[in-house]
């Protein structure tokens, strides 16, 4: 993570956090289960607790 | 217990940023977080919510976000043709009287930007040029957010008081009269506010009577424009009549000039430009009934959503989420703006080589931190919403008060306000909360409503995604805390003073 620059990494979260909820519409949508729901959601929990490390 | 679990995300995000000083996408990150895990195990929002609410969360990211990269764009766009320099080498040669600057850009000019902008454009084009003018970059930032603050509910041409009078089914016959006083009041406290922020109390002391003056012909201004239907150029409106008033003002409170040379005012008008044509544009689509109307019919991003409810009842309806309107989205207005300056600085001879490289690189870099704190504490509110986290905390405050509500009522427009950061989403989320609550407790609904929209505009301006937005711009980027530390005395005050009028004219 080090090796990457500031705006390169908050980038890489500001994209966790915006695309995973398309498909999480979807998804829902789709009335897919519940679990599968949760695991695409996840990228948006990991982007933000990246979020908490780049100072 | 539910009111102090659903206060804890907004706890978290104030308490790192004006504690510790974390930058807004740090604590965003860290409020989402606490928001998500309070709506999941305390209040039952099951993975279907968090699906729909993440996508809504998303389209009002984008909502926002369209209008911040687009201001950034029309900052470097006129940042590096020189446009900024040379505005603030011109105004010492209207006024050198630091606190009548102030006054002038920070108040008037940034009111008048609200009444044809909208989110955050005030704050990020006036910033800069307070920097310009020598002010310090913490000053620059917290001038225009509170000077602008009044002019937000009949600003960004009244889409504020619209979402009162959709939210309510009132009128604004009734509506109008007590929304505008309010918001008047806090005007001419909110010019004493600049002044400080800008000098000290000694500059309060000194031009306290043009600052009365401005803030009476400026409130005076929307409450005519409001109450006669105008509502949706009320703040445009009065800022206006500020304007015309201020220009010969600030003559007579001239200060002492230094050697500035000769004002080459051919310069300052095309470095104006970029500006007047960001006012024309904005003019052109929103009062053009024909071009409003047809830029609205196109290109329009709109999801319908369904009915999500949580384990323990609490029901989202159905209905769309925010529904985007590109061609003739602030976002929009401000790009088209920006490249209308572009050619102009361009065909003047302003720009160096390399210029179009730098212009969008400069834009890139800097909106792509705010970006992220702005998704974060979208998100955070939109699960707070969803899972009847914030409605607990409405009626934790109006329940615990009793007869003293009407004080209470601009703190939860404010509260709103400050977790949406928008004066707006406030209106839309809270306002049939507060009449019926008015209505339950003897209260005159319009008087409650005033308080709420007041409350709503003054505490918008200290949301953190507005925060982030002067920040970035005024060079206090990643110093977000300390912006929202000072924001804090301003906005508590203001709000108290509505908290005041409400009590006294329930």
């Amino acid at each position: 993570m080090n090796r990457l620059t500031k705006f390169q990494q908050h980038t890489a979260i500001f994209l966790l956090m915006m695309l995973p909820p398309i498909a999480l519409y979807f998804a829902a949508r789709g009335n897919a289960p519940d679990a599968a729901l949760w695991a695409l959601l996840l990228p948006v929990v990991l982007g933000s607790l990246w979020a908490l490390t780049v100072k | 217990m539910s009111f102090f679990l659903a206060f804890l995300p907004i706890a978290v995000i104030l308490a790192l940023m004006v504690g510790y000083r974390w930058g807004a996408s740090r604590a965003g990150a860290a409020g989402y977080l606490t928001a998500l895990v309070v709506a999941v195990a305390f209040f039952g929002a099951g993975a279907r919510l968090l699906a729909y609410a993440h996508l809504k969360a998303l389209l009002l990211t984008v909502d926002v976000l369209l209008i911040i990269w687009a201001a950034f764009l029309l900052f470097r766009v006129a940042d590096e043709a020189g446009a900024i320099r040379t505005i603030g080498e011109a105004l010492p040669h209207l006024t050198a009287d630091r606190g009548m600057q102030a006054l002038l850009i920070g108040w008037v000019f940034a009111s008048f930007l609200q009444g044809v902008g909208g989110f955050g454009v005030p704050v990020a084009v006036i910033a800069p040029i307070l920097v310009g003018l020598g002010f310090s970059p913490l000053a620059a930032v917290v001038i225009p957010s509170v000077g602008h603050s009044w002019a937000v509910t009949f600003g960004s041409l009244g889409s504020s008081f619209n979402a009162l009078m959709a939210a309510t089914n009132l009128p604004q016959e009734m509506l109008a009269p007590d929304a505008a006083r309010f918001l008047g009041v806090a005007g001419v406290a909110v010019g004493l506010m600049v002044l400080h922020a800008a000098e000290g109390w000694g500059a309060v002391r000194r031009l306290a009577l043009p600052a009365a003056l401005l803030g009476a012909v400026m409130a005076a201004g929307q409450y005519l424009a409001a109450t006669a239907g105008l509502w949706n150029v009320g703040a445009f409106l009065g800022s206006l009549a500020g304007l015309v008033v201020a220009i010969p003002l600030a003559r007579r409170y001239r200060g002492k000039p230094g050697d500035n040379g000769r004002l080459d005012t051919r310069r300052v008008l095309i470095a104006l430009s970029g500006y007047a044509v960001l006012v024309a544009v904005t003019l052109g689509v929103q009062l053009l009934p024909g071009v409003r109307a047809a830029l609205g019919h196109t290109a329009v991003l709109r999801v319908d959503f369904p009915e999500v409810a949580t384990a323990r009842g609490f029901v989202t309806p159905a209905g769309p989420g925010r529904v985007i309107r590109l061609l003739r989205h602030a976002g929009t207005i401000l790009g088209v703006s920006s490249l209308l300056a572009y050619f102009i600085y361009r065909r003047a001879g302003w720009y160096q080589p390399g210029a179009d490289r730098r212009i969008l690189a400069g834009t890139v870099t800097r909106v792509m931190s705010s970006s992220v704190g702005i998704a974060a504490m979208v998100a955070m509110a939109v699960v707070m919403q969803h899972a009847g986290m914030t409605d607990a905390l409405a009626r934790g405050l109006a329940g615990g008060v009793g007869s003293a509500y009407p004080a209470i009522a601009p703190w939860i427009g404010a509260l709103g306000a400050f977790m949406t950061g928008s004066n707006t989403n406030s209106n839309v989320v809270f306002a049939a909360l507060q009449m019926r609550t008015a209505e339950l407790l003897g209260y005159s609904a319009a008087l409650i409503l005033a308080a709420q929209t007041s409350g709503g505009a003054l505490g918008s301006v200290i949301a953190p995604t507005k925060i982030v937005v002067g920040a970035s711009t005024g060079g206090m980027a990643g110093r977000e805390g300390e912006v929202m530390r000072k924001m804090l005395a301003y906005t508590g005050s203001l709000v108290a003073l509505m908290s005041l009028l409400a009590m006294a004219f329930r």
